[in-house]
């Protein structure tokens, strides 16, 4: 009978891990810093936080490509739509992109090997509006 | 006074069962599919297809096949229409709704469902004819018995204008609506009570309602009654009562995936003595059922 405070010292320190990693995953990081391809990027916010919805969600993304050691152009592209091409070196620090709904942010050689790739998420201060039905879905007579 | 007593044992039925019943809330509103809940200001289409039928209790009527049902619903912060009803939400609250509207008075539907008339539904009542030939009409009425829905004199469609209350509570509703003829053409009115209960467990939402209704003298005077119009012999005559119609209602969804759900729909609508005496009534209940899948855009 000894063993039982162990055995609840265990499940209280896997119950424990288990709810962080938990809370860790409901919490999408602010700022992402990612390594591919044996290039760290870092990438800031990945959330626009707008007022309404259907309202267009503008932001200023902060890209960085550190120790970059990559010869050719770079381009951006946001959901298939290319935001523009540069040398690893001369990428500017922000770029503008607008949001209307949760969109993927590309980032590939210029040769089309992908090096990066992060969804940027859109979250609406004001709730959705809804309403209560007045009569019930599919009420044909 | 068995038929009341059996339809009240359905009603006492339905509510023990339904407060034995699991509950279990839906969470996030927007991820139920088949909820009662809509975005304001946007558009709600759907198309279910499948197979069913409604019955139809007047002589010589045709079923009504159910093949597809259309969902069709926009709600702005008040005015709304939703499958037909064209109305205005006065009180929106939590427990407690008031709306005004006009819809098409469904009755004329089970005369003659697969006339052309009956498929655009406002050609009688726009030319305002009853009937459109009057003295055409009645000699070939009086030519013929029984007395059918193919042989009654013209029943025009009828538009209702109505004023509806609602009280929630967790999963149930109690409804009450009055409406009225505002077209002229039966010069009268009807209740209603609801009482809805839904309740939802893991990709399933269920919806049973129990449903009174009331209907004056002049509606059913108007469409089940029986005049010399209608027919030459004296003993089909029949002037309309007033009746109460009491009806049970189920459907239940199961969600497939964000656009794609079954739907599987019953009910029993039995009638009052007001309706089942006229010799246009030859059933007592109109009964109808649904299976089919659902699609929403």
């Amino acid at each position: 009978m000894g063993y039982k405070p162990q055995l609840y010292i265990l499940i209280l320190c896997i119950s424990i891990v288990f709810s962080a990693r938990t809370d860790a995953q409901q919490n999408k990081p602010m700022v992402l810093q990612t390594t591919l391809h044996g290039q760290t990027f870092s990438l800031s916010p990945t959330t626009c936080v707008t007022n309404k919805n259907d309202e267009t969600c503008q932001m200023d993304l902060h890209i960085v490509l550190e120790d970059s050691s990559i010869k050719e152009n770079v381009c951006i592209f946001l959901s298939g739509t290319s935001l523009g091409c540069w040398f690893s070196q001369t990428m500017p620090e922000f770029i503008s992109v607008k949001l209307l709904r949760a969109q993927q942010l590309v980032i590939k050689e210029e040769n089309g090997k992908t090096l990066f790739s992060q969804t940027l998420f859109i979250k609406y201060i004001e709730p959705i509006k809804k309403r209560r039905r007045i009569n019930n879905p599919w009420s044909i007579f | 006074m068995q038929a009341l007593a059996t339809r009240i044992k359905y009603v006492l039925l339905l509510l023990i069962v339904n407060a034995s019943l699991p509950v279990f809330a839906c969470e996030n509103p927007k991820n139920c599919r088949d909820n009662e809940y809509v975005e304001n200001n946007s558009w709600e289409f759907g198309v279910a297809i499948g197979a069913g039928v409604r019955t139809n209790p007047l002589s010589g009527g045709d079923d009504i096949p159910l093949v597809l049902i259309p969902d069709i619903a926009w709600y702005g912060d008040n005015a709304y229409f939703d499958n037909g009803e064209l109305g205005y939400q006065w009180v929106q609250s939590n427990d407690f709704a008031l709306e005004t509207f006009i819809e098409i008075n469904r009755e004329r539907a089970f005369f003659s469902f697969w006339h052309p008339e009956n498929i655009f539904v406002n050609s009688n009542f726009i030319e305002g004819s009853f009937p459109a030939s009057p003295q055409d009409d009645r000699q070939n009425i009086l030519s013929s018995t029984p007395i059918t829905v193919e042989n009654v004199a013209k029943r025009r469609w009828a538009v209702d204008a109505g004023i509806r209350a609602h009280k929630y509570f967790d999963h149930t509703e109690f409804n009450v609506a009055l409406f009225y003829d505002v077209s002229g053409t039966y010069d009268g009115g009807h209740l209603e009570a609801n009482y809805y209960y839904r309740w939802q467990i893991p990709k399933w939402a269920f919806s049973v309602n129990t449903r009174v209704t009331w209907k004056s003298e002049s509606l059913i005077d108007y469409y089940y009654g029986v005049s010399l119009m209608d027919t030459n012999s004296f003993d089909l005559l029949y002037s309309g009562e007033s009746t109460v119609n009491v009806g049970l209602y189920a459907k239940a969804s199961r969600t497939i995936n964000e656009n794609w759900q079954w739907l599987i729909m019953a009910s029993t609508e039995w009638l009052g003595d007001g309706m089942t005496d006229s010799p246009i009534v030859v059933e007592s209940e109109i009964n109808t059922v649904f299976v089919g899948l659902a699609y929403r855009f």
